[in-house]
């Protein structure tokens, strides 16, 4: 009886625990949001006028070595995240995305123009909101 | 002559020389014009390079061939041609210029090579020319300004793989013909002379090192315009192409095929090519790369040519020389030398000491001495050869001198002895007639040949048989009758009857006293003192650098 | 009724063969490599288009209402343009539906292959590729600008003063000059530009006039013969400077130079394209042991300090996999063999990569690999790992490299 149980039972625990992982995934993405980072007191000069999606808030920019790391988040999923980035490099002037790829709870935004290039990486940390980080380099 | 009349003359000529190897050359080249036909771009584009490289190859055998040069710097040459080449082309500028430009280069790049090297010893040269083609490829690795590194310098796309592959065809053609033109010329007969015995040459007044250098140039000139053409057919110069490999390539391609023959070396890349195949074929089965398995493969080539004394898988031809009534050379104005005070020292050896004599025309000075007084010291510095220590030589006429050991030129005939020795009597000689062979050029060949033909019977040779299947006694009158060829006024003669038989000598003297009574200043040495007595107009006598009577 | 059965399967039978399956096409994919140069290179390209191509054709590859099998052809360029040239003719000529290459040449034999795609796998050089002038070239491998800046972007932060070296291969110009534009407006991290004979066994000097100027931190862009010859005379010397490389330093050569001084690699830390994805390390690992199974694992020829035998993780090979089930996807998408329509579609597809990341191209990129997939590794032991000090990196794991 114990033998005819085992296998059962341990392929129940394995399945159980596989939907429990993705599950707390997508718990994460229900989860609500703690309170952000402090957004910077004015919106930085981003290089080669580096567009801005609707609704982005800029939590902090600095140097790394030749690229200028732009961090900030949107309120919002990381659909919606992703479209507004997208949208917005493609209506700028100048610009144009190179790649774009969008999985369950991140996305990345590949971007050239203006004399640059570089990368928009999206993740979606809780509920609503999108945590934006930009690479910006000379190209 | 006019147009029309010139070209009947030609093509009357042409058919008279006409042989079963014409026939077979002619019909090779047609069927071959086809093949673009029956092969797609990349096949075709693949036998365009061999053909270019066979012209690169038949220009390299006139230089080795004819010239006796053995050039390892072709494949320099060619990359030079393609620098240039590259350099136009990537301008935009016609394919054709490009060409015309690589040729001049590779031109320019043979005349110094041929300018700086042509004196050394053949091995040396080979040395030298081995070295220039290292310099030649460390400069295209090392200067990336000169084709742009490795990934080459790309050009401009000009004639289709086809349309390249009937421009290379063309061109080995043109080749071998030039070929054939120039070996038959008298700057090839004069280069194949010194090959053959250069102090022989030098004595016949072939400017030897002049000769070479051209004929080096010659060689440039075609390995250029392959190179500039080679580059315009890939699309790309790639320095990578022009290692010393290639010189080494082309080298065993003209040993293989044939030097001596117009189109040995096409035949040589034709080879070299079909064993490719076998080697490739061999290299998959044991895993080694195309490009070692044809370097391998050239090597072992070589080595059995070298070591067995292959002569090559083309042997030349010889075309009997037309004959016409013509002019031939005009007669030289009588000369005389008058030498005075002649002195001349080699560390305590003392081989001429105070030597004064003057020769007129039409007598004969025999000078006679025991083994080691200076006569034939005396003789090279009259004839110019060596310069003396003090004393003054002036030379009226033009002088000639034969050497005292037996010294004919083996590969040649008579015949050829004769006009190589008068090419300086030429009105319509130069390289680019003969390489053009104009009517008038061909008349004059015709003219000399001729005439050189009834100083030969005059001399009792035979003109067409190759003078070192001659007897001694032949070859030595051979010697006479060259120098008596190049119109000298004075002729120089180191002992002429040098173990002869009596009937020998007899007839050396009669040649002798005829030179003289036709109006030649004539000094000769002998030994034979009944030969001297029967002969000669003045006897002096020479010992321990000093005239004795 | 054993006859009735009998007679049923007779007639079954003879229907079966009166229908014969329609026999399959061959589309030949060219792999054009420098296999007599470099022989390591040239495999590990040709293993990765072979495996890609041997699952395509397990698993059918239609295009339009035929179905076809791939047959992948080798071609030697010996690093030589021309060479290059002329095989590429070889495979229009073969009516090839993609070329394989790891970069010799594609200046110039991108238009003679007449719209037929060319893939890069290896050589990352500025200006190869370009969607607007040479729609038929691609590129899944690092480039040399993404690699040059992002060791900028890594090494300025940590403060070092850096010792920027390289070659005078082509290689390592090219690589200069893209260090140059990287650490342009970072010039006071810079303590020399120097340029390494890469012919040079001995480069004592060279490092030394580095450890003079004061630098505490060796850039060393070149061939991997180069690298090795730095790390000798820096180490030989007692200077235990951090070097960074390209991801030529990762290349096997590296480390069997130094087999006798296995502790003068521990620390070289190179660039390169990730090898595994944000799903985790398996489809990479899957991938490899493929690899492994159908071509044996690619040997290092050296052991780590317990005696485990290093091999190498198919990066190359991977990126030439990647490109091939990229050409049968454009294949089967443009329904058609024509070179331009296929090339037209590369535009269009996406696929699963071998390391589980999406691999495409679009009408204004066709560059497989981003700079921001650039990440760092350490070696340790003669094998190495992403290093936990750069954000990219520190998300990767290790990729198991003994056998």
């Amino acid at each position: 009886m114990t033998k005819t149980l085992t296998l059962p039972l341990l392929l129940g625990l394995a399945s159980f625990g596989l939907t429990a992982c993705g599950d707390k995934e997508e718990e994460g993405l229900k989860k609500a949001c703690p309170t952000p980072a402090p957004a910077m007191k004015s919106p930085p000069t981003l290089p080669g006028k580096f567009p801005g999606a609707p609704g982005v808030v800029y939590t902090g920019i600095a140097k790394s070595g030749p690229a200028t790391v732009v961090s900030g988040y949107l309120p919002t999923a990381i659909g919606p995240a992703h479209d507004a980035y997208a949208g917005a490099i493609k209506g700028a002037s100048g610009y144009r995305v190179t790649k774009e790829e969008q999985d369950k709870a991140d996305a990345e935004v590949n971007f050239a123009g203006a004399g640059n290039s570089g990368q928009v990486k999206l993740l979606q940390t809780c509920k609503a909101r999108t945590r934006v980080t930009i690479t910006i380099r000379p190209a | 002559m006019t147009t029309l009349p010139a070209l009947a003359a030609a093509a009357r000529e042409a058919r008279a020389a006409w042989s079963t190897r014409s026939t077979l050359a002619v019909a090779a080249f047609a069927l071959a014009g086809f093949v673009p036909l029956l092969t797609g771009d990349a096949r075709t584009a693949e036998l365009a390079d061999g053909l270019y490289l066979a012209c690169a190859a038949v220009g390299l055998a006139f230089t080795v061939g004819i010239a006796g040069l053995p050039s390892l710097a072709q494949g320099a040459f060619v990359a030079v041609g393609a620098v240039v080449g590259a350099r136009l082309l990537e301008l935009g500028a016609p394919t054709a210029v490009a060409a015309l430009a690589g040729a001049a280069a590779g031109a320019a790049a043979g005349a110094i090579v041929g300018g700086g090297f042509a004196r050394l010893p053949r091995a040396g040269f080979a040395a030298a020319t081995w070295i220039f083609a290292w310099l030649v490829s460390l400069a295209l690795q090392s200067l990336t300004w000169l084709l742009g590194g490795a990934e080459g310098t790309v050009v401009t796309a000009g004639p289709t793989p086809a349309g390249h592959y009937e421009l290379a065809l063309g061109l080995t053609a043109a080749a071998a013909l030039a070929y054939l033109a120039l070996a038959r010329s008298t700057f090839g007969l004069r280069l194949a002379a010194a090959r053959d015995r250069e102090a022989a040459a030098n004595e016949l007044g072939v400017p030897v090192h002049r000769l070479r250098t051209v004929a080096v140039a010659a060689s440039g000139a075609a390995a250029g315009v392959a190179g500039a053409l080679a580059v315009a057919l890939a699309g790309v110069a790639d320095p990578t192409r022009y290692g010393p490999y290639l010189s080494f390539k082309l080298f065993v391609v003209v040993l293989i095929g044939g030097a001596a023959a117009p189109l040995g070396a096409a035949a040589g890349v034709v080879v070299l090519g079909v064993l490719s195949v076998a080697a490739d074929a061999v290299g998959r089965l044991e895993h080694v790369a195309a490009a070692r398995s044809h370097a391998l493969l050239a090597a072992v080539m070589l080595l059995g040519v070298v070591s067995l004394g292959w002569e090559g898988l083309v042997r030349p031809a010889r075309r009997p020389r037309r004959t016409t009534a013509g002019p031939g050379p005009a007669p030289g104005a009588p000369g005389r030398l008058a030498a005075r005070s002649l002195a001349k020292r080699y560390g305590e050896l003392v081989a001429a000491d105070g030597v004064s004599l003057e020769i007129v025309p039409g007598t004969l000075t025999a000078l006679v001495g025991p083994n080691g007084s200076g006569k034939t010291t005396l003789l090279r510095m009259l004839a110019g050869r060596i310069r003396p220590d003090a004393g003054s030589i002036v030379r009226e006429g033009g002088v000639a001198r034969t050497l005292q050991a037996t010294a004919v030129f083996p590969t040649l005939t008579p015949l050829e002895h004769l006009l190589a020795a008068s090419a300086s009597r030429r009105r319509r000689g130069g390289l680019f007639r003969a390489l053009l062979a104009t009517p008038q050029a061909r008349a004059e060949d015709a003219a000399f040949a001729a005439w050189a033909r009834g100083v030969l019977v005059r001399f009792g040779v035979d003109p067409d048989t190759p003078a070192g299947e001659l007897p001694v006694s032949d070859q030595r009158v051979l010697m006479l009758a060259a120098a008596y060829a190049t119109g000298a006024a004075v002729l120089l003669v180191d002992e002429p009857a040098a173990g002869s038989s009596a009937a020998e000598r007899r007839r050396l003297a009669g040649l002798l006293r005829g030179l003289a009574d036709e109006g030649l200043a004539l000094l000769v040495v002998e030994h034979d003192l009944a030969l001297v007595r029967s002969v000669a107009d003045r006897i002096v006598a020479l010992d321990a650098g000093r005239v004795v009577t | 009724m054993r006859r009735a059965v009998l007679l049923l399967a007779l007639v079954a039978a003879a229907a079966g063969c009166g229908t014969s399956r329609p026999e399959r096409g061959t589309l030949t994919i060219v792999v054009d490599a420098p296999f007599s140069r470099t022989p390591y290179l040239g495999s590990a390209i040709e293993d990765g288009a072979r495996l890609a191509a041997s699952e395509i054709d397990a698993a059918g590859l239609h295009v339009g209402d035929r179905e076809y099998e791939l047959r992948v052809v080798t071609m030697d360029d010996a690093l030589s343009a021309a060479r290059a040239v002329a095989n590429v003719r070889s495979a229009v000529e073969r009516h090839a539906v993609a070329i394989v290459n790891e970069g010799t040449g594609v200046d110039a034999a991108w238009r003679v292959a007449r719209g037929t795609p060319i893939g890069i796998v290896f050589q990352g050089g500025r200006g190869l590729v370009d969607p607007v002038t040479r729609r038929n070239v691609f590129r899944i491998a690092p480039t040399d600008h993404g690699i040059a800046f992002r060791l900028a972007e890594y090494l300025v932060p940590k403060g070092y003063r850096v010792a920027l070296l390289h070659d005078d291969s082509d290689y390592g110009d090219a690589g200069a000059g893209e260090l140059r534009r990287a650490f342009a407006g970072n010039r006071s991290s810079v303590a020399l530009d120097e340029t390494l004979p890469a012919s040079a066994l001995d480069l004592s000097p060279q490092v030394l006039r580095a450890r003079r100027a004061h630098a505490t931190a060796l850039l060393v862009w070149g061939r991997p013969a180069t690298i090795a010859a730095v790390l000798t005379a820096a180490r030989s010397a007692g200077w235990a400077v951090p070097v960074y490389t390209p991801p030529t330093g990762a290349d096997p050569f590296v480390r069997q130079q130094l087999a006798d001084h296995p502790a003068w690699i521990d620390g070289l830390t190179f660039a390169g394209g990730r090898l595994t994805s944000e799903v985790g390390a398996a489809p990479f690992e899957t991938f490899a042991q493929k690899l492994q199974q159908a071509f044996g694992a690619e040997g290092v020829g050296v052991r780590t300090r317990t005696g485990g035998r290093v091999v190498q993780p198919p990066e190359t090979a991977m990126y030439a996999y990647d490109f091939v089930r990229l050409v049968a996807a454009a294949l089967t998408r443009a329904g058609s063999t024509d070179p331009r329509r296929v090339t037209a579609a590369l535009e269009e597809v996406t696929v699963e990569g071998a390391n589980g990341d999406e691999r495409a191209f679009n009408r204004l990129n066709h560059e497989g690999v981003v700079d921001d997939d650039v990440y760092f590794a350490r070696f340790r032991d003669m094998t190495y790992a992403p290093v936990r000090d750069d954000p990219l990196s520190a998300t990767l794991p290790a990729i198991p490299q003994t056998r």
